[in-house]
């Protein structure tokens, strides 16, 4: 993400960088922009407002203020960046080897950080004034004595982290020192954090000198740093506000400009900023209708008719979704399965609203028993409209509060979606806990997440899901978090509540092996495409296909005991979706591609009992 | 992820274990500041009886007096003994004062204006915070961030100086110095405050904004919830979490906030007299008092700590995270 072209994409790095460099030269060059001399006393000129021959006017003892304040900045700036850069090789060195030595040595190190780390930072500064009397120097070894703790820090944990990755242990074994090792190989990949602690650092710096210098503690006179300036000035501010207001709007606008710059690196170093903004408060929400049993008698639970989902990425447009249809029943499991990165999960999300509503078009028609829902405007469902839609993901820890007690998740689902009273809410919710097969469900009731394992959170967000009665669940990779036995049973209760209930259930996986086991139909997705449809039995006993041929045929690679690895060892990659050509997606590694397979869109394929394809080998196979 | 522990008195155990070790260090840490002043008093040039104009016999009546003649080391047990018992020692400057009794008379009108600038902060915070974090890169995100920045960027004192010039001196609104009556506590509680609520303002929009990507806002979206629900129980109580990490820094900027903000107001304060005694080179008041301060503020993050770790119900340890 930063690496490309950062400074164009971010408007508030530019402009902080350059207003940096222009404070920097002006504290470089100031002194010889003036004919005056900072500490040359003048009582014929006394306290002048800012004019022509004094940009920024005179002190009480005639000196020119914009030598002053310039040649301040540079000291202010000189504490700062000594104190940043010396923070900086201390963190490097000794983090560095404490990482890099690791055992006893780096306990011990460890422990009498912790030590130091505890002593307030400003106390060490003020202390170290008053005993080495103020000045810069005793400003600067004050602020590096304990200032360096946080960058050795970072810098161990990164080099813990590196000891690890195979290039390092290359190097050290073909003989390399340590210090070669920390520099060419483990200092790289520190740089980023260390480069924001070190923008956020310096600021630190020139704010605690500024503040030392208010409390009589900064450098001795005649020299004067910005915060000399500003106790100077403060002490005239009511006749001459001049003399407080220049150099404190200097000092504010750097501290600013060098935060703004942290915070900009920062998040553009941020691993995370690549993920798709969250989906920020929408007030507008779905009304699901009440629909009367008889006009749903028959008709599908959920038609999804040409949805296409898009996604603007700073790469430009990603097709994440291509034209999908499908229906599900009730009471039918409809498996989806695909490789990571085939849109199986985007797909779960639009249906239910939870795509990012920056940056994602989505087009095409979603009926749900019988009405359109408008996936474009899918918000959070309305607690009066009675959802009946619920959905349950990967992850069970994290689709769990953890700050919240388990049993009142569930309860605060039925308080809101069935108007329970809280009371009622809480016996329901012991119910059902029962019902998805919880043992000791009062236990579990007053239980966080994190106390649960695996398959009992999972089992608690069922419940959270049930309580809202739905019609549809969608389950995304319900299972993956979980062991192999845990898994089997997750999977019997979906099973079990699809009958009792009439359950919809839309299952998105990526393990081919559960889709088989389990799943009435299963729909095969390609790069944001159906390529296969058909029932289970059907589907996995004749794959059509090429690429499901291929996914079968690479099943019993797999060992046995795991068959969560190693799924999907097709030969070659998933397709560059930015880059997909108008024909099958699939062509690059498809076996039996045509000539024409990449230009033209494949054509659909019907064979008995709704099994499809979607591929020009299986249509002149059936001609022929 | 940790695999649920079945054995709840284990677990307790291990934390009492870690408690102590926390103990241990804080205690270490108190000794090293300790001994840090105690060397530093002996570097500085001369003492504070050096004046010529004391008479030789009535140097060494003083230096008996406050044990300067005995060796080293016995003065440094002597001095550890003095603070075991909270006795922070005397002023050599203000004769007949000792740091205790400074500290009594001006710690509780810090402690009140401290209270006041972090009630204030945790409002302001947590209002900016939350407004920016809901409306991530819109109009009201952009100006809370930015006001937030502000917020960091700007010195306490210059703060300080800005607000008595505009709102007391030039409009007349409040009292220029002073801590007495209401109104006067007014400018120096919000200035106080402004460096720490801007610090949770943009620690409460990152966490906000982490707190959305998660999958149990997902649920609770399906769940259906009323906005302030989802609000209050799903988002604020997540992402107010790893607010309160900062509460420890928090309380060590409204002290050393407070050393400016008090010498400007003109409150009657410890900070005040903090800054004072620097100003007239009353060096073992300076010394005494920092070892109070460094005391005070190294027992409140021991205690914020803690207090992170009784509160988030992942972590049932002490300190068990690391920092
Ligand atoms: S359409 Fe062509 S390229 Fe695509 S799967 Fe069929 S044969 Fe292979």
């Amino acid at each position: 993400m930063a690496g490309s072209r950062p400074l164009k994409s971010s408007p508030l790095l530019l402009t902080s960088l350059l207003f940096l460099i222009g404070i920097l030269t002006l504290a470089m060059l100031g002194p010889w922009l003036s004919p005056f001399s900072p500490y040359e006393i003048d009582l014929t000129q006394t306290n002048l407002p800012p004019g022509l021959a004094h940009p920024f006017g005179t002190d009480a003892l005639g000196r020119d203020l914009f030598v002053r304040a310039w040649g301040g900045a540079r000291i202010s700036l000189f504490v700062g960046f000594a104190a940043a850069l010396i923070d900086l090789g201390l963190g490097l060195m000794l983090g560095g080897l404490a990482g890099y030595i690791g055992g006893k040595w780096d306990t011990a190190f460890m422990r009498s950080v912790e030590v130091l780390y505890g002593i307030p930072y400003i106390m060490v500064v003020l202390l170290l004034a008053v005993i080495l009397g103020p000045g810069v120097f005793s400003l600067i070894v004050g602020m590096t004595l304990t200032g360096w703790i946080p960058m050795a820090r970072l810098v161990r944990g990164e080099v813990f982290r590196a000891k690890e990755e195979d290039f390092v242990l290359a190097a050290t074994a073909m003989g390399q020192g340590p210090f070669r090792i920390l520099l060419w190989h483990i200092l790289p990949n520190v740089m980023s954090p260390v480069l924001v602690a070190l923008t956020l650092t310096i600021p630190q710096a020139v704010f605690l000198e500024a503040f030392l210098a208010f409390i009589g503690l900064g450098v001795p006179l005649p020299r004067a740093s910005l915060g000399t300036l500003i106790t100077e000035g403060a002490r005239e501010s009511w006749y001459y506000p001049w003399q407080l207001f220049i150099p404190a709007t200097i000092l504010c606008s750097t501290l600013l400009a060098f935060n703004t710059l942290g915070d900009t690196l920062r998040d553009m170093l941020d691993p995370k900023r690549g993920e798709p903004a969250p989906r920020p408060l929408v007030r507008g929400s779905v009304n699901i209708p009440e629909i009367p049993p008889e006009k749903t008698l028959g008709a599908p639970l959920l038609t999804l008719e040409q949805a296409c989902v898009r996604f603007l990425t700073p790469r430009g447009e990603l097709p994440a979704i291509r034209e999908v249809s499908l229906t599900l029943q009730p009471g039918e499991m409809l498996a989806l399965v695909g490789e990571s990165g085939s849109g199986k999960s985007t797909l779960g999300r639009s249906i239910v609203g939870l795509l990012p509503k920056k940056g994602s078009l989505v087009s095409g028609k979603c009926l749900f028993m019988g009405q359109e829902l408008r996936l474009p405007r899918l918000g959070p469902l309305d607690q009066l409209g009675k959802p009946k839609l619920a959905m349950v993901f990967q992850n069970p820890l994290g689709s769990l509060n953890p700050t919240m007690q388990a049993g009142k998740q569930v309860a605060e689902a039925l308080v809101s979606a069935r108007m329970l009273s809280w009371a009622a809410a809480k016996d329901e919710a012991l119910h059902l806990f029962k019902e998805v097969g919880i043992q000791n469900q009062r236990r579990c009731f007053f239980a966080y997440p994190h106390e649960l394992s695996g398959g009992m959170r999972q089992r608690v967000v069922f419940a959270v899901m049930l309580a809202l009665s739905p019609s549809l669940l969608i389950a995304d990779e319900p299972t993956t978090a979980l062991d192999v036995a845990t898994q089997a049973r997750i999977l019997a209760l979906l099973t079990k509540l699809k009958t009792t209930r009439g359950l919809g259930v839309l299952f998105i996986t990526h393990n081919l092996a559960l889709a088989k086991g389990w799943a009435d139909r299963v729909s095969v997705l390609y790069a944001g495409e159906i390529v296969e449809e058909g029932p289970s039995r059907r589907l996995f006993q004749d794959p059509r296909h090429p690429y499901t041929k291929g996914l079968l045929d690479s099943i019993p690679k797999l060992d046995a005991d795991n068959p969560d690895n190693a799924l999907f060892a097709l030969p070659g990659s998933p397709p560059d979706p930015y880059t997909l050509h108008k024909g099958c997606a699939f062509a690059p590694r498809c076996p039996v591609a045509r000539p024409y397979c990449k230009d033209e869109p494949a054509p659909w394929v019907t064979l008995e009992d709704g099994h499809r394809a979607r591929c020009f080998a299986v249509k002149e196979a059936l001609l022929l | 992820m940790r695999p649920a522990r079945s054995k709840v008195s284990l677990q307790s155990r291990g934390s009492l274990w870690r408690l102590f070790g926390r103990v241990i260090v804080m205690l270490a840490t108190l000794w090293v500041v300790a001994t840090f002043t105690f060397l530093g008093m002996r570097l500085i040039p001369g003492d504070p009886f050096s004046d010529p104009k004391v008479t030789p016999q009535v140097r060494e009546n003083l230096y008996r007096k406050y044990g300067l003649d005995k060796p080293l080391y016995k003065q440094y047990v002597r001095y550890l003994g003095n603070l075991s018992r909270l006795d922070f020692g005397v002023s050599y400057v203000q004769l007949g004062r000792s740091v205790n009794d400074i500290i009594a008379q001006g710690f509780p009108v810090s402690a009140e204006l401290g209270l006041w600038a972090l009630l204030l902060a945790l409002f302001w915070g947590t209002l900016l915070g939350t407004l920016a974090g809901l409306h991530h890169e819109g109009r009201i995100d952009r100006y809370a961030t930015f006001l937030a920045a502000l917020g960091v960027s700007v010195p306490s004192f210059i703060l300080a100086l800005f607000f008595q010039h505009v709102f007391a001196f030039r409009l007349g609104l409040f009292p220029v110095a002073g801590w007495e009556g209401g109104i006067a506590r007014f400018l120096p509680a919000l200035t106080l405050s402004i460096l720490p609520a801007a610090t949770i303002a943009r620690l409460l929009r990152a966490s906000i904004l982490d707190v959305l990507r998660q999958d149990y806002i997902q649920t609770a979206r399906i769940k259906g919830l009323a906005h302030t629900r989802l609000l209050v129980h799903h988002i604020l109580r997540n992402a107010a979490l790893s607010v309160l990490t900062y509460l420890g820094p928090m309380v060590v900027n409204i002290t050393t906030g407070s050393f400016v903000i008090e010498t400007i107001f003109n409150v009657p304060g410890l900070g005040k007299h903090y800054v004072q005694s620097i100003y007239d080179r009353d060096y073992t008041l300076v010394m005494g008092t920092t070892v109070f301060y460094a005391a005070l503020l190294i027992v409140a993050m021991f205690l914020v700590d803690i207090a992170y770790g009784l509160l988030d119900p992942r972590i049932r340890a002490f300190g068990a995270k690391e920092r």
